[in-house]
């Protein structure tokens, strides 16, 4: 292969972070997982042999190379088995940039390409100067839009980067304050330090007697009723507080000034308090909006949009950037989401509700888990097991607002699905994005002539189904198909 | 553009399938046998008759399971794109738009040469069916229909 333009490596201090990064991915959870269950000594010498590991892949750095080439970046990398990468300009989807204190201190940044090929990142770029950085955003952002017959000059490119970035939408300090208790992130985090506590004897008495030097002897054994009464409300309110604190801490760190606008076709979004992360996504690649609220999202008034793009990288794969807004009043949600997508007419949709049988079903399968639950309690506390099923009423209020609040709608555009009574969801997608559509019908749903249908869009979750319109009479869900996949392959797909 | 009404799978691709259920059942089959065996303390011959009672069972059971399997396995092709019906209890229909299919390939197993059949596999850019198969096509039919596919998938890709 002939490259025209000359190699850049990677910026000369790109050895440390290679070897954070390398030991973020294997010494930490290592010591995780050793701390939490035995602490002997000899484990600690696969910690040493992990930590040589990372030593050894900072040689990565010196066979790192990559080339801004006219229609597409190069990236060549590996030591025994090499890879050379080539991506379009024009297939890049998403470009994320991601800089912590310590890139920060030292002018460099790490740089993430996504096109629409799965679950990991096309290139990540480990890491370069800040010039650099925005040198190569500006390449792809001037050679991806159009199909560039030979080289245009540097004046041409400041042009068009001149056009007025507007901003759709920002968070204030008051906002994320808000993002962090509703989200309550901490409690998984803080979980399983807790779960860790309690399996490690060791640790578990230092803490235990770390917590006795404020708050003395307890003596457990001589308490009333009252005192466990007493204590165990204290402790749940001291946990609440405890996790609500770190859950908006978490939220400064990931969304302190978090600010999305509109920059030509690009949206382009920024957060984060130490670690700041700079994301960049066409609005075309945008695969699937999503609209989320739990009870307290509705109790501040709010609601939370994510979008999908086809890069479909997760978290742990990559700089992950799926936010439109993190939090966002309800009646300017709507605006917003006009804004990224002004084709599509938002007025148009005509929720279509589930069959107002389906209840039932929803009824009988909640009914199911409970008795389910029920039947050891009645093993273990006889008739006090069967307290259980006062809950019935609930199932049956449950069941009915399941079927109140999910609904459909299908318009030339679009297909959307709600659902959910504590945690709603409503899912956007554009026909244009879907890529097949299926109809399932279990044994159960034969029996009550029902059917689902569910659409498939590129970079989804594929535990998770957003489009999945279940409780439906089979021959609404068979005439739903047709239409739709009649309008698909009318609809030409564009990333 | 060609289309077709629902079709069913080649009558030899159900030889195969149950074919390679002849050999998993032999596997299958020793399971419930060791099981009797423990719990009653069979003697050998005993033994030897559970696993083929065993065998018989699990056999005819699937036997019959796969002449309705078989019966519900449907594909056809309009306009629109593919269209594949599959399952007993489970009942699912999938449908991949022309213009969404990126790639197709035709697999072929060593049984399956031996018939002369193919597995055409779909791909799409999503996710959860991001691939959808259908076994059991003539060689030469498998191959037109892929033809057929990226004939008609008149989006080019285009950004």
């Amino acid at each position: 292969m002939d490259l025209k333009t000359a190699g850049y490596r990677l910026h000369n201090v790109s050895p440390l972070f290679l070897f954070i990064e390398a030991i973020k991915k294997s010494v930490l959870p290592l010591l995780i997982g050793i701390v939490g269950t035995s602490g002997d000594k000899q484990d600690f010498i696969i910690i040493a042999i992990a930590a040589f590991a990372s030593v050894v892949t900072i040689i990565q750095f010196w066979f790192y190379h990559y080339w801004l080439e006219d229609d597409r970046l190069v990236v060549k990398e590996g030591i025994l088995f090499k890879s050379l990468r080539q991506v379009p300009y024009e297939r890049i989807q998403n470009v994320n940039v991601e800089k912590n204190v310590l890139h920060r201190l030292l002018n460099v940044a790490t740089l993430q390409i996504e096109s629409a090929s799965g679950v990991k990142p096309e290139a990540v770029i480990r890491v370069i100067s800040n010039d650099q950085v925005s040198y190569i955003q500006r390449i792809i952002k001037q050679r991806g839009q159009v199909p560039v017959e030979g080289v245009e000059d540097e004046s041409a490119l400041e042009e068009e980067l001149d056009s007025d970035p507007s901003v759709l939408y920002q968070m204030n300090n008051q906002d994320v304050t808000t993002y962090g208790f509703i989200s309550h992130k901490a409690l998984v985090p803080i979980g399983i330090v807790g779960s860790i506590l309690s399996q490690n004897d060791f640790y578990r008495a230092k803490f235990i007697n770390f917590m006795q030097k404020f708050v003395g002897d307890l003596h457990v054994e001589r308490w009333e009723l009252a005192q466990w009464v007493i204590y165990s409300l204290g402790f749940s309110l001291l946990m609440l507080v405890t996790i609500w604190l770190s859950s908006i801490a978490l939220a400064f760190l990931k969304l302190y000034q978090f600010k999305l606008s509109h920059v030509d076709k690009n949206l382009n979004a920024e957060m984060g308090l130490l670690t700041k992360i700079t994301a960049n996504i066409p609005v075309k690649r945008i695969q699937l909006i999503k609209i989320k609220h739990s009870p307290l999202h509705r109790y501040f008034k709010r609601v939370s949009i994510k979008m999908e793009t086809a890069g479909g990288v997760t978290e742990q794969s990559g700089i992950l950037m799926n936010w439109i807004a993190p939090l966002i009043s309800r009646s300017k949600a709507q605006n917003l989401v006009s804004q990224i997508q002004p084709e599509v007419d938002w007025n148009d949709i005509n929720w279509q509700p589930l069959e107002a049988r389906a209840w039932k079903r929803v009824f009988k399968r909640v009914m199911f888990f409970l008795l389910l639950a029920t039947t050891p309690l009645i093993y273990f506390y006889h008739q006090w097991g069967l307290l259980l099923l006062l809950l019935t009423p609930l199932v049956y209020i449950y069941a009915k607002a399941y079927v109140n609040k999910a609904g459909y709608a299908i318009n030339a555009e679009i297909i959307a699905y709600r659902h959910g009574v504590m945690f709603h969801t409503l899912s956007v997608v554009k026909t244009a994005k879907i890529q097949n559509i299926s109809y399932m019908q279990t044994p159960f749903d034969r029996r009550n002539g029902m059917a689902r249908f569910t659409v498939d869009t590129a970079g989804s979750n594929p535990v998770v189904q957003d489009i999945n319109v279940h409780y439906l009479d089979t021959a609404k869900v068979k005439a739903l198909m047709g239409e739709l996949s009649e309008r698909v392959s009318r609809a030409k797909f564009v990333w | 553009m060609q289309t077709f009404e629902s079709k069913a799978l080649e009558q030899d691709y159900l030889k195969i399938v149950r074919f390679s259920w002849l050999l998993t059942t032999l596997l299958m089959a020793s399971g419930p046998t060791i099981l009797f065996s423990a719990i009653f303390e069979l003697k050998w011959y005993f033994s030897v008759i559970t696993y083929l009672a065993s065998y018989l069972l699990l056999y005819g059971l699937i036997h019959w399971y796969t002449i309705h399997w078989f019966k519900a396995y449907r594909y056809s092709l309009n306009e629109a794109g593919l269209k594949i019906h599959k399952g007993v209890f489970w009942q699912q229909q999938n449908m991949v738009p022309r213009n969404r299919v990126q790639h197709v390939d035709i697999t072929t197993g060593p049984l399956e040469r031996r018939y002369d059949l193919g597995k055409l596999v779909v791909h799409t850019a999503g996710t959860r069916n991001a691939t959808i198969t259908l076994p059991g096509l003539m060689h030469q039919h498998a191959a037109d229909l892929r033809q057929e596919l990226i004939n008609t998938n008149s989006s080019e890709d285009t950004v």
